[in-house]
């Protein structure tokens, strides 16, 4: 039987060629703008989502979905208004949505729930919603940063130039963080919670070592993204290895040859 | 008399309650040529980004083109702002011409592309600081002084009636801090009114039409020559600086050791 006749598989490889494009694709603005231990922090809260979701009997993607973004805006907000430093916040999200998380399970008493699977992803779990949903969210992400490119250029490159300029950069930076927070929850589904955030740094780093300019980086990084979920698929198929860890693996040793193989590395 | 374009009156601004402008009034006429000096802390760039809007007015009034900065709707466009050049990420995967452009972005409007006429803008500002044949070249790829000429170049991409510079020569070395005050006085002559921030009374003061002199208060607004003298610079910064006159203008004002004379 064909490897690719597998139903699990299909899913897999589609889940793995919406996430890889997304995580590129956001990924670079997540970079630049220095969000990588944010997409850390909120990829974490996402086990607090799944199991309000399975306590609750809502789907948990959905749960993760909005306690991600919470969690992003509530670290981009209290950074800004309370001045608090944002690496503490998130170090405090990290741990506190994780032991809300494990409270919820525990007491909620809630059984067979794939804690595992929800931790380091388990490509036999995504269903069809999850793909649906990961496609709707795939056009909505697309759209906005097509529609709104130029504003997320000035949000990363000079924030205060542009409020200067009269651009509403803090509606923007809200709605970077939002994103970032939707595509986390997406990709946990594929590579699990622990895992996000590298496929959401690893092709954007790779491919940001040496393009020239935004648009360039973000197609590195899409056919980067794309190829390292895809060949990390099969190569846990074949390996018979876990597929989120063996993504994972893969996207840090191409980050790493480019990285070694340039002259004059600049963001990775 | 024209009403000034930039007026501050009784400004008064604190962070957490430490204060850091008290009772500011300054005035800067069309086509004037102004230096904000003072030593580090003296509160000049949050005067600067409080005529920019980028900070609130607490107490006082400020006007720009006669209305408050928080108002000013499309005329924000008729100001170019130049930050320090340490500001920016050298390394940001960006071309000289798309760095440029983004002076207009807020012009251009949100969600919008830019069109045509953005470009030819984009180009007019980099033959204005002689940057034409670099367009395609990443910011990190030009020297402190091209880079610098970038920052006005992006400044001037909405061909603004004024211009707004916070200590721009900071990371450059002398001779394009030289060619780059040179280019101001120029953009001058073509009519700009310009207020430029720095702690380097020395260079500017060949340049500028007056000098105002600002530490947490403005205590005076006079031209170049009047300022020069030493009594008003110790008065700004301290009995502990030295200054070395070349002739009128004090070039290097330094701290001195303890015990000399």
């Amino acid at each position: 039987m064909s490897l690719l006749s597998l139903g699990f598989m299909q899913r897999a490889i589609i889940a793995g060629c919406l996430v890889g494009m997304l995580c590129a694709l956001i990924g670079v603005f997540v970079v630049l703008k220095r969000l990588s231990f944010m997409g850390a922090g909120i990829s974490h809260a996402a086990f607090g989502g799944v199991a309000l979701g399975y306590v609750l009997g809502i789907h948990p993607t959905f749960t993760a979905f909005v306690f991600c973004i919470l969690t992003g805006l509530g670290i981009a907000f209290l950074s800004k208004e309370r001045r608090l430093k944002e690496d503490t916040l998130v170090g405090i999200a990290f741990a506190s949505t994780m032991a809300f998380g494990v409270f919820l399970i525990g007491i909620g008493k809630v059984r067979n729930v794939d804690i595992f699977g929800y931790l380091f992803g388990n490509i036999l779990a995504i269903t069809r919603e999850d793909l649906i949903f990961a496609s709707l969210l795939s056009g909505l992400v697309l759209f906005v940063l097509f529609v709104f490119y130029k504003e997320f250029v000035i949000v990363t490159l000079d924030p205060e130039g542009g409020k200067a300029s009269g651009i509403p950069v803090e509606a923007f930076s809200y709605l970077l963080v939002t994103l970032v927070a939707a595509v986390v929850a997406v990709t946990i589904r594929l590579v699990g919670i622990v895992l996000a955030s590298a496929l959401l740094v690893l092709p954007a780093a790779t491919a940001l070592i040496r393009a020239r300019t935004i648009p360039q980086a973000m197609l590195f990084a899409l056919l980067n993204g794309i190829a390292v979920s895809l060949g990390g698929l099969f190569l846990a198929y074949f390996l018979n290895a876990p597929a989120g860890a063996t993504i994972v693996l893969l996207g840090t040793g191409v980050f790493l040859v480019v990285s070694i193989s340039s002259s004059s590395p600049r963001q990775g | 008399m024209t009403s000034p374009v930039i007026e501050v009156r009784h400004l008064s601004f604190s962070y957490e309650d430490i204060p850091i402008l008290e009772d500011v009034s300054l005035a800067v006429q069309k086509g004037e040529f102004v230096a904000l000096i003072g030593p580090n802390g003296a509160g000049k760039t949050t005067l600067l980004k409080i005529i920019l809007g980028l900070l609130p007015v607490q107490q006082g009034e400020v006007r720009v083109f006669g209305k408050p900065p928080k108002y000013l709707g499309n005329l924000r466009h008729r100001i170019g702002y130049i930050p320090q050049l340490p500001h920016f990420d050298p390394y940001f995967p960006i071309t000289l011409r798309e760095f440029v452009l983004t002076g207009r972005y807020g012009l251009i409007g949100i969600g919008k592309r830019p069109k045509k006429t953005d470009w030819e803008a984009v180009e007019n500002a980099l033959e204005a600081v002689h940057l034409e044949s670099l367009g395609e070249k990443l910011l990190g790829e030009l020297s402190g002084g091209q880079r610098q000429r970038a920052l006005i170049a992006r400044a001037l991409s909405t061909n603004p009636e004024v211009l707004l510079c916070d200590e721009p020569t900071t990371a450059v070395d002398p001779k394009s801090s030289e060619s780059f005050y040179e280019l101001l006085l120029r953009l001058k002559e073509e009519g700009k009114t310009i207020l430029v921030v720095s702690h380097d009374v020395g260079v500017i003061a060949q340049y500028v039409d007056s000098i105002a002199c600002l530490n947490r208060t403005l205590f005076c607004h006079r031209r170049p020559e009047e300022v020069i003298s030493q009594e008003i610079l110790e008065a700004l910064y301290g009995k502990e600086v030295a200054f070395f006159h070349h002739g009128e203008i004090p070039h290097i004002v330094v701290r001195k050791e303890k015990g000399e004379q």
